[in-house]
């Protein structure tokens, strides 16, 4: 209960500088998603991994979850869950992007923008 | 806990972050998140939660990273707001004589209060730069920063609870924490003569101001040579052990197949299996003059850049504008002591027309040099390779 309240204060004190989270995608397993995963992160840590987003490196990720972090979740929770992740954040998800996203502007989609930023060089 | 989304909030949140730190325009830059947590400059934002924020190149230009742009890097997303008249510091464990509870201001009068400037870097700053990528946080170059640590040597609070001869390992906890009970606590551990040096410090100061909140107010671990992940921040617990530490993050994470870097100073307590831990930070450099659009001007940019390793000492640093066929010898800035970014700086030689890059590597005294390519490895550590840097204007 010490820790929720901790989060809470956390997430006020850091939304009074306006910084609210990334949503995650729309799709079909987006709920379990949320309840299975963002109690300890935020999707931009997805987001960052879309670039190579296999379903390979998902099931590895998911099984790091569970297994070193211990996420709470079934089998049958994980297999949803990479399903989503697969469709909503593999390299396919990020070419739709890309081809719909103009330049020089923030993303229009329902990812956030970042989404398709990989591990190119940051400005300086 | 889930904040809503919001996209207006979003956009003002960054457009603000973008404008404050005179970035908005710049090509190329509208979507890289740009972001000020309590007490800093806009950074680059990697994850919200735990927040993870990244430094952008051009505060290295200065020797010393000013607290407000220093990195930030958290494990897990319960981060504590640590009052300093609560504080307290625990140093017990088996291979202790005197278990002892230390307030903040017992810590600033009972003890030498000494200073080392020194480079705290992640393991895996430069992991998104892999090819082919790396699973895990994909920071660019900036998971680091260089601060005068202000604090007590932690040789001298060991020897006030008397260490034991059996003392193996000494093992730090903290005050941040994971949301989920289940989740491995961050714990990580120090061999004898690491914890004993002189230069590991518990640090109250960084570059003469208190700790900022998110980088371990009100005490951290310094670990000068040493990779970021043994920099505990908000610590509060000293446990000194007569068997190694077993948890998570000493037994599973921060390892690397032993046969990646060549290790002088190293682990062994913690080298059972195939791979030993990550230890010290390798040698490297980095170009810091490079315009707003990540490029340099032929001629006309100024031709400079940062170098650092565990300790040992930067022997020399070189540019190449020949992809490596021939290397010129910059001229070395001020020496802040072996733990320290050494700035240089170099002269553009006259180019003919053509398409360039600039590539900068450092040698240290022990005649480790960077590489070309970086060394593979699981988790992507240490990231060594050169920097190259594009040239623009020459016809």
């Amino acid at each position: 209960m010490i820790r929720i309240l901790w989060t809470l204060t956390l997430g006020l004190a850091f939304s009074q500088v306006v910084r609210a989270e990334p949503e995650a995608a729309s799709g079909e397993g987006r709920e379990l998603f949320i309840a299975r995963c963002s109690s300890c992160h935020s999707v931009d840590y997805i987001e960052m991994h879309a670039r190579f987003g296999t379903r390979a490196l998902w099931e590895s990720q998911v099984a790091k979850m569970r297994n070193a972090y211990k996420a709470p979740m079934t089998d049958e929770d994980a297999k949803v869950i990479v399903n989503y992740l697969e469709r909503q954040y593999g390299p396919a998800r990020v070419e739709r992007d890309q081809r719909t996203t103009p330049s020089n502007s923030i993303s229009k989609t329902s990812v956030a923008p970042g989404l398709i930023k990989g591990g190119a060089p940051r400005s300086p | 806990m889930t904040i809503e989304f919001n996209r207006r909030q979003t956009l003002l949140g960054l457009m603000s972050a973008a404008v404050g730190a005179a970035l908005g325009s710049v090509v190329g830059f509208a979507r890289e998140a740009v972001e000020a947590l309590p007490g800093k400059v806009a950074l680059h934002r990697l994850t919200h939660r735990p927040p993870n924020y990244e430094t952008p190149i051009r505060y290295f230009r200065n020797t010393l990273t000013p607290n407000e742009a220093f990195f930030v890097r958290y494990h897990h997303a319960v981060i504590p707001s640590v009052s300093v008249d609560e504080y307290r510091l625990d140093i017990g464990g088996s291979a202790v004589e005197r278990p002892l509870v230390l307030t903040l201001q017992e810590l600033r009068r009972d003890f030498s209060v000494v200073e080392v400037v020194a480079v705290c870097q992640c393991s895996g700053n430069r992991r998104g730069l892999f090819d082919p990528p790396v699973a895990g946080l994909q920071w660019g170059h900036g998971a680091m920063g260089n601060a005068r640590w202000r604090g007590v040597r932690l040789a001298d609070v060991l020897a006030r609870a008397g260490l034991k001869t059996s003392a193996l390992e000494i093992a730090f906890d903290a005050a941040d924490a994971p949301p989920l009970e289940g989740t491995p606590d961050f714990i990580k551990s120090l061999p004898i003569s690491k914890a004993l040096h002189p230069d590991t410090l518990l640090a109250f100061e960084m570059n003469g101001a208190p700790l900022p909140e998110v980088n371990g107010f009100p005490l951290r671990l310094v670990v000068p040579g040493w990779t970021a992940t043994y920099w505990v921040k908000h610590l509060n617990k000293i446990t000194a052990l007569e068997s190694p530490e077993k948890g998570f993050w000493m037994a599973t994470a921060y390892r690397m197949p032993r046969s990646t870097f060549p290790l002088v100073s190293r682990f062994p307590s913690q080298e059972s299996g195939e791979r030993a831990p990550v230890t010290e930070i390798a040698v490297n450099s980095l170009i810091t003059s490079m315009e707003s659009d990540g490029t340099l001007l032929a001629g006309r940019s100024e031709l400079r850049g940062i170098a650092w390793d565990s300790g040992l000492g930067i022997d020399r640093v070189e540019v190449s504008f020949d992809s490596g066929v021939t290397w010129r010898r910059c001229e070395l800035g001020e020496d802040l002591g072996p733990y320290s970014f050494r700035p240089w700086r170099a002269e553009w030689p006259v180019l003919a027309p053509g398409q360039y890059e600039v590539w900068a590597r450092a040698a240290n005294r022990a005649g480790q040099v960077q590489v070309e390519k970086p060394i593979p490895n699981p988790s992507g550590y240490q990231h060594n390779a050169f920097h190259r840097v594009p040239v623009r204007g020459v016809a």
